[in-house]
């Protein structure tokens, strides 16, 4: 009785979807130049993760662990897949806002949510009905890899506004004193195992730079903040753009005890 | 057998860093040998545990301790090239290399969880000696500022290290 009911149940789904996606098409076209609306992007997002299997969803990054990984997938990153992604990864790109789907901002939380399996599957197979090709026959999974760590490093990446740049060409200069005057204030150093300053306060939006002064590698860790850095070698750096207001503590998880917090304001 | 080589593993340690203690207070060149004894062994140990721990979290630990204690003995060796100072052989540095030597061997006659608790246990007791002895003997009797800035530089490293290993010994124990 219920196996019946859920068949039932199946087809009415079915039917009503099918309706549905055949009105819209018969009311909108299959022309790319509306961007789709919010059901539409949720649904699409959610079967695109549906449509990986879970053997690969669970898949984890093996360079996570690399600090540097990320450098080398933006070499190609910038190479293969800015022209429509864009430098910075947002999108904003010559063609990336006119197709349809629309490039999505790989630095946005919806994106960011997609596990490294998820990201590494849809680089290697594309995405169906969408214009993201497969790479699988022009990368090693090496190379994917290191593209997963680039985008999982473009959130703490500044956003690239150089084609804003003639909407508000009168002010550079002195935004260019403030943020130099101000870079100094942003910046946390690895030091003798201690983070230095211990506590930070900055603004949503900020370029927070830790340097590694010690002689070995550190990291910094905050599920609350977002922040996940990978290994930060000695003398290297890693950036972070907190999105979100609040007050975070964060640590680094090779070094118990070695912990600091980042008071970000709105 | 084995604890008798348990309790010798424990007794050379033990002897090597009270030798360390009751010696007469060394000079920079003594101290700088020390220094880089006391990361070789803790280095040697920690590649031993990469390969042969069977935990997850013990191999990743052995790891690190190569990382972190390879880029100290880097930067020491850096400092006393540029001091012209020449590190000099003593009891106390032989000690730690005998002891280490010591452990590494009976840690090769181990398998498994028995290696993983072995080599952990010895993590746990080893940073504490060393600490210890940092504190009482090499950061009070280093007279060059750079040397002994080294010493209280990299000392919260070492304070991580013993609770991360005591983290680690926990987990094994559950």
């Amino acid at each position: 009785m219920r196996m019946i009911r859920n068949v039932l149940i199946a087809i009415l789904v079915i039917v009503v979807v099918g309706v549905c996606a055949a009105y819209l098409v018969v009311r909108n076209g299959l022309a790319a130049d509306q961007a789709p609306n919010a059901v539409e992007t949720a649904v699409a997002r959610r079967l695109v993760r549906l449509s990986i299997p879970s053997s690969e969803r669970a898949l984890t990054n093996p360079n996570a662990a690399q600090g540097d990984a990320w450098k080398e997938g933006e070499d190609h990153f910038s190479d293969h897949c800015a022209g429509c992604h864009g430098s910075d990864g947002r999108g904003d790109s010559e063609f990336g806002q006119q197709m349809y789907p629309p490039v999505p901002n790989l630095t946005s939380a919806d994106i960011q949510h997609f596990s490294d399996g998820e990201l590494f599957a849809i680089i290697q197979h594309g995405v169906r009905w969408t214009g993201m090709p497969a790479f699988e026959s022009e990368h090693t999974a090496d190379e994917t890899w290191n593209l997963v760590s680039f985008v999982r490093h473009l959130p703490s990446t500044p956003a690239d506004t150089e084609h804003h740049e003639h909407e508000h060409g009168h002010q550079p200069e002195h935004e260019h004193t403030h943020a130099q005057a101000s870079a100094a204030g942003r910046t946390i150093a690895m030091d003798g195992t201690t983070f230095t300053p211990n506590e930070l306060t900055v603004k949503v939006g900020d370029t927070v730079t830790f340097t590694n002064k010690d002689p070995f590698p550190h990291n910094i860790a905050s599920a609350a903040a977002g922040m996940k850095s990978g290994d930060v070698e000695s003398d290297a750096q890693w950036q972070f753009r907190p999105t979100k207001p609040g007050r975070f503590s964060y640590v680094c998880t090779l070094h118990p005890g070695m912990k600091g917090t980042l008071v970000v304001q709105p | 057998m084995k604890l008798q080589m348990r309790i010798c593993v424990c007794a050379g340690l033990f002897m090597g860093l009270a030798t360390m203690a009751s010696a007469q207070a060394p000079n920079d060149a003594q101290i700088a040998a020390i220094v880089v004894a006391a990361n070789q062994v803790d280095i040697d140990a920690g590649k031993l545990a990469e390969t042969e721990g069977s935990n997850a979290e013990v191999k990743a630990f052995g790891k690190q301790m190569v990382t972190d204690h390879t880029g100290v003995n880097k930067q020491a060796t850096e400092l006393v090239t540029k001091l012209h100072v020449t590190p000099e052989d003593n009891p106390t540095a032989q000690s730690l290399k005998s002891g280490g030597a010591d452990n590494t061997k009976h840690l090769k006659t181990l398998k498994g969880a028995a290696f993983d608790k072995a080599y952990i246990d010895h993590e746990v007791a080893y940073h504490q000696q060393v600490l210890d002895a940092v504190d009482k003997v090499l950061i009070p009797n280093a007279k060059n500022d750079e040397l002994k800035e080294l010493l209280v530089k990299v000392r919260p490293a070492f304070v991580a290290h013993l609770d991360h290993a005591k983290m680690v010994q926990a987990s094994l124990a559950k």
